[in-house]
């Protein structure tokens, strides 16, 4: 069956993820893709797509989305208290949604990105071999209240034993693992007791990074010939703020990259929020 | 190899770094890199991009290790003497019209306005690599006489193919976008297209001179650019 869905409401910030744009770097594009991609992933298995089909990511505050026609969903991530047709359902499971229901989402209870999939090819724009939105590669880089995704093939599947268990400390975790930066030598003893002995709180955060702050970080001088970054990248702000840069950001940079977050640990941090601590360990 | 250093970012992403000032040779060196990773490592290696010193290469680690793929490039036959890069002309109209930041530059650096356009028409510009912006090019090659330091307030935005100087550097900037340069002209190229694959007309490594055309000519390249039936001109 093919259906639409139609945003009613758009949310906070949501938008259609894949695993991302590669191939354009080299010409300034960034990569994108979903935040968190293991449960991005997972939502997609769990109704048997492929693992890098589009999903929409849904941030804080969920959108309220009517679908046109019946079609297994799946989310994954974080608990924005999703209801259909005013019921709960379950989080990690498939559900069936049929023909005119309405999903919409309540208080965030744990984490801060969910995962909606659906059993069904997304008809969604799809720019240089990527569905992810980005400003000024798709024609928007989010989803607006009234816009409309179609699927087609969507269809209906058995919901039994179609869980998956989440472990609770993939979203409780401080602690997040990380390689050391391509620049990590030029951190001298206080800087590095700073870094890896004490406690750092997420400051301002978007798809493009997370500023994490620490108040006894001693500032630096030091500026590097800019340079490549990839997601997960970690600079050194010439303040002594930390900056964890994130899917959406810049190809290049010119802070020193002193940490470099596992995969994992990149993951982890999307689903964390302003004011939550965290604390590096080495992998 | 010798002068490479080879370094691991993360469980799939390897940066080889160059030593050394940012220069003309190294960048054709690392083109030349790029170029035969693309070509002979593509099955293994998911892209490769450069940067002022630096390639980085992302890889599929479920084919390949870092330390086999190290190996592979050990053994890739690189001769970047014989690298052939190309050199493009870019059109700049620098009338005042579209030179918000012209007369002010000129009067800061004490050059007259015709002497601002030789300095800049006059060199060619290395594309050392894309980034900032999709479609920004790193360019090298500015005249000292032409360094400025960048606004302290940015402009909230920069109509597309605003030809700029900020510190060291010259740019253009292929989008709308914010920026802290001093716009000193405009180009009615399209560098950076989604509808062409791939977005960008020239590749990192080659070289482009700006050409300063007037306002009628500026016009009429800008309707073959908007009908499609532009031609990009060897420099």
């Amino acid at each position: 069956m093919n259906g639409t869905m139609i945003f009613h409401k758009a949310g906070l910030q949501s938008s259609i993820q894949d695993m991302g744009r590669y191939g354009y770097r080299k010409y300034g594009v960034p990569l994108s893709g979903s935040m968190d991609q293991n449960s991005a992933i997972r939502a997609n298995l769990i109704v048997g797509n492929q693992p890098g089909a589009p999903v929409v990511e849904i941030t804080v505050v969920g959108p309220q989305i009517e679908f046109t026609s019946d079609a297994t969903i799946a989310l994954v991530g974080a608990d924005l208290t999703p209801k259909l047709d005013k019921k709960s359902i379950a989080l990690n499971t498939r559900v069936n949604v049929l023909k005119g229901q309405v999903l919409e989402f309540g208080k965030c209870k744990y984490g801060i990105r969910a995962y909606l999939s659906i059993a069904a090819t997304l008809q969604s724009e799809k720019v240089m071999n990527s569905f992810s939105q980005f400003s000024g590669i798709t024609s928007d880089h989010q989803l607006r209240n009234g816009d409309q995704v179609g699927y087609m093939n969507g269809k209906l599947m058995s919901e039994a034993s179609s869980a998956i268990k989440i472990d609770k400390k993939y979203f409780n975790t401080k602690k997040l693992e990380v390689f050391p930066g391509p620049e990590f030598n030029l951190l001298g003893k206080d800087q590095l007791k700073s870094v890896f002995d004490q406690d750092w709180t997420i400051g301002p955060n978007n798809r493009m990074g997370y500023q994490l702050n620490n108040k006894l970080m001693p500032g630096h001088t030091r500026e590097i010939i800019t340079t490549q970054t990839i997601p997960g990248t970690i600079q050194l702000t010439p303040a002594g703020k930390l900056l964890a840069l994130m899917r959406d950001a810049q190809v290049t940079g010119g802070y020193p990259r002193i940490l470099q977050l596992s995969e994992l640990s990149i993951n982890q941090l999307a689903q964390k929020t302003e004011r939550s601590i965290v604390r590096f360990k080495i992998a | 190899m010798r002068n490479i250093h080879i370094k691991s970012m993360d469980e799939s992403n390897l940066l080889m770094e160059w030593p050394g000032a940012i220069s003309k040779e190294i960048m054709v060196e690392i083109a030349a890199w790029q170029h035969a990773i693309e070509k002979d490592l593509g099955k293994i290696i998911i892209e490769c991009f450069a940067a002022y010193r630096s390639l980085l290469i992302t890889y599929d680690h479920q084919q390949i290790d870092e330390e086999n793929l190290e190996i592979e490039l050990l053994k890739l036959q690189i001769n970047h003497k014989k690298f052939r890069t190309r050199k493009w002309a870019v059109p700049v109209c620098y009338d005042e019209s579209l030179a918000p930041d012209l007369a002010k530059v000129c009067e800061e650096k004490k050059l007259s306005k015709r002497k601002v356009i030789k300095l800049h028409t006059s060199d060619l510009y290395d594309i050392h690599f894309y980034g900032f912006l999709p479609g920004f090019m790193y360019l090298g090659g500015l005249d000292e006489k032409l360094h400025h330091p960048r606004k302290t307030n940015p402009d909230a935005s920069l109509p597309a193919g605003s030809v700029a100087i900020g510190g060291s550097q010259t740019g253009i900037y292929p989008t709308n976008s914010p920026g802290g340069w001093h716009v000193i002209g405009n180009t009615p190229l399209q560098l950076f297209d989604i509808k062409n694959d791939p977005p960008c007309p020239f590749e990192p490594g080659d070289q482009i001179k700006f050409k300063s055309v007037s306002i009628k000519e500026y016009n009429k390249i800008k309707k073959e650019v908007e009908s499609g039936t532009y031609k990009f001109q060897k420099a």
